[in-house]
């Protein structure tokens, strides 16, 4: 049996939009709208979606950087369960860190890379002296193919991939149990990327981490996790492993998202594929949310907000598999 | 048919103590209708390359060797008539929108100045042929998006509206610096299937520069790859993508993780850094990543050689010349 290490219970995060002189709120924006998700430890999840489909938000959720306007984010540590939304002991809120996209602001341009990384050490005293704090950070970057003597710099000294491998220390340091990837290579050229995935992959073994991978990127989603998550709008359309999403996927959305992938290698065939315009978070559709740009849309979609539910071992949130389980054949790139 | 050709063009750069060569001795032709990608990572000399060719590089920038468009030397020409040229018969794409429009304008009246500007049309002759353009580039309700200003566009609309911007004075060459680098998938899709369109029905000639092999490979008909400012490998796509000779073109295509790479596999990655200009020496650029140098390379610049007909390479490795240096020392 897996064990189980971060159950998301129904999470919904709204933000106010407030306009006028008293800011009166006049609706919200759904960034997560009523999520579950269950991970197991060492089970690594990309989620994968367009821009603005809330991956960012699920990932601060998930370290408590966020608060849930409803639901729960419940974390285990060492046996015992905790509420991320909670005050948490500081050995337990350091365990779950979160690594940013953008490597230049991620750390404090005035600071040493070392008064960066000491910071949350010291927080916690995990040494009994400097020496051995910086021996310590010293070996960290020297296992991220840095060197000792960049304790001593300042972030600007470094290029876009090195900066990365810093905040991975930073993160690693604190003898996390999860870290929380927020595109840590979306900004990097290809060859950093391989360096920086490999990293992370060899990290993970030796520190025995469980990985929240978010990405647009839909290879990377596929290198980096056992599991696929797609979001879109706020919700999760179809979660399965990563192969098998890949091999078949059932909801049109996640269809579509991979008919667009452009591939190095592979034949680009001239097929128009319909993309429409994903619609205002804020004006959001009634039932199912994709419904406006899906082209299996039926009547039913319009009424009623398809929940997850099974489909040939994969979650679909899909009226095409919902109701009748009948295989209805589907255009599959 | 050339449209352009550009022979030795090399860039310098003055900084305060010295001076870097960021683009050095690059030579290559756009045919008509054609397509030419040019593909390199962050700092080889993609952008330079393309504002030298509409005169466009800071003040600080020395430029030397010769751009043919249409025969004449875009170098050579005087302000006046480069600024004919500029926006009228080459025009570019940025990734950026925003460096393209300006927020306090609306987008029809930044559509209407570029043809007043070139085109001797009235404002309903450059209205109507505006929203002919919006329109073609699938923006929806152009009539009222022409009274729009840049930031009532969303993302995937504004880049189209650049695009069609692009293409409003018929253009004979259409330069795009990443144009879809930070888009999703989706709206990326959209934007190259537009790009590709248009491309072909009008028999546009492009130069389109990206850091993505893939979207390279669907797009180009030849690629360039790029290293610190020098061309390490051109040919067609097959050549250079499917068939490629340069130990840096091959590591770059074996570090790209594919929907069907296995997670067991570790990703190719080339070891170390790409070195600022600063620490390039007399060698081959490449020396210190290379999986197959040889001690030739260390201190001879190799050149670009044609390795099959139409497929460039320089690479010592596969150089026949090789063996004609080795005797000289
Ligand atoms: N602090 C905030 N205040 C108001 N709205 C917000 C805030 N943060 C996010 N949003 C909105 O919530 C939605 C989800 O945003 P989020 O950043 O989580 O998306 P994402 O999937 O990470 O997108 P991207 O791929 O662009 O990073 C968007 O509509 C966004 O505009
Ligand atoms: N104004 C300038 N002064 C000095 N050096 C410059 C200037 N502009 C560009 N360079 C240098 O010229 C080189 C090539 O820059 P360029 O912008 O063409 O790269 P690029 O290939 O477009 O990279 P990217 O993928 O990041 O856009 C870089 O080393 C850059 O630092
Ligand atoms: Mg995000
Ligand atoms: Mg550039």
């Amino acid at each position: 049996m897996n064990e189980n290490i971060i159950k998301i219970d129904n999470l919904k995060v709204y933000f106010p939009i407030r306009r006028g002189i008293f800011l009166q709120t006049f609706g919200y924006i759904k960034a997560i709208d009523g999520i579950n998700i269950e991970i197991n430890k060492n089970q690594d999840i990309s989620v994968v979606g367009e821009s603005g489909s809330g991956k960012t938000t699920l990932g601060k959720s998930m370290v408590g950087l966020i608060k849930p306007t409803g639901g729960k984010i419940l974390y285990n540590f060492n046996g015992k369960t905790f509420d991320m939304s909670k005050q948490l002991p500081i050995d337990v809120r350091q365990s779950i860190q979160m690594i940013f996209q953008d490597p230049f602001s991620s750390l404090n341009p005035r600071l040493k890379i070392i008064d960066t990384l000491k910071e949350p050490l010291e927080i916690r005293k995990l040494f009994r002296s400097k020496k051995e704090m910086i021996d310590y950070l010293g070996e960290l970057l020297e296992k991220v193919g840095l060197k000792r003597e960049h304790l001593y710099r300042y972030p600007h000294e470094f290029s876009g991939g090195q900066r990365q491998r810093i905040s991975i220390v930073r993160a690693i340091s604190m003898k996390p149990n999860v870290i929380v990837l927020d595109e840590p290579t979306s900004s990097l050229d290809v060859s950093v990327q391989s360096q920086v995935l490999n990293l992370l992959q060899d990290i993970k073994k030796e520190y025995n981490l469980t990985y929240v991978f978010i990405t647009h990127n839909i290879s990377v989603a596929k290198y980096m996790g056992q599991k696929i998550i797609v979001m879109y709008l706020g919700k999760i359309v179809e979660i399965n492993d990563a192969d098998k999403l890949i091999e078949k996927p059932f909801h049109p959305y996640t269809q579509l998202l991979l008919s667009t992938v452009v591939e190095i290698k592979s034949e680009h065939a001239e097929k128009e594929v319909k993309i429409g315009e994903p619609p205002s978070p804020v004006n959001i559709p009634s039932g199912c949310r994709f419904r406006t740009r899906c082209p299996f849309a039926m009547e039913i979609c319009a009424k009623k907000d398809p929940p997850l539910s099974d489909h040939e071992g994969s979650l679909v949130a899909c009226h095409l598999y919902s109701n009748q389980k009948k295989e209805i054949s589907v255009n599959n790139s | 048919m050339t449209l352009l050709e550009i022979k030795n063009l090399t860039i310098t750069f003055k900084t305060s103590n010295d001076s870097l060569i960021a683009v050095d001795n690059v030579s290559f032709h756009v045919d008509k209708g054609e397509t030419v990608g040019i593909v390199g990572e962050t700092g080889s000399g993609k952008t330079i390359t393309s504002l030298s060719i509409m005169r466009l590089l800071p003040s600080n920038a020395k430029v030397s060797g010769e751009i043919f468009f249409n025969g004449k030397d875009l170098l050579k020409i005087s302000e006046k008539e480069m600024d004919e040229i500029r926006g009228k018969k080459i025009s570019m794409i940025f990734q950026e929108p925003m460096t393209a429009f300006d927020p306090l304008y609306t987008i029809g009246d930044q559509f209407s100045e570029v043809l007043f500007k070139h085109e001797n049309v009235s404002k309903l002759e450059a209205k109507k042929r505006s929203i002919e353009m919006l329109k073609l580039v699938g923006i929806p309700e152009p009539e009222k998006r022409f009274y729009q200003y840049p930031h009532e566009y969303s993302g995937g609309m504004i880049q189209r509206a650049m695009i069609a911007l692009a293409l409003l004075t018929n253009p004979e060459l259409v330069i795009a610096d990443e144009p879809t680098t930070g888009l999703d998938v989706t709206i990326q899709m959209q934007v190259l299937n537009l790009i590709k369109r248009i491309q072909r029905s009008s028999n546009l000639s492009m130069i389109f520069i990206t850091h993505d092999l893939g979207v390279i490979s669907k797009m180009a008909n030849r690629i360039i790859v790029l290293y610190l400012g020098k061309i390490f490998e051109v040919g067609s796509v097959k050549d250079v993508i499917f068939s490629s000779v340069h130990p840096y073109t091959k590591g770059l295509i074996a570090s790209v993780p594919t929907l069907k790479t296995s997670k067991s596999q570790k990703l190719y990655s080339i070891p170390g850094n790409v070195p600022s200009l600063k620490e390039i020496k007399s060698g081959c650029r490449f020396y210190s990543r290379c999986p197959v140098r040889m001690d030739i390379c260390k201190d001879n610049d190799p050149k670009l050689f044609e390795y099959t007909p139409g497929h460039f390479v320089s690479c010592w490795a596969v150089d026949p010349n090789r063996n004609l240096v080795n005797t000289y020392e």
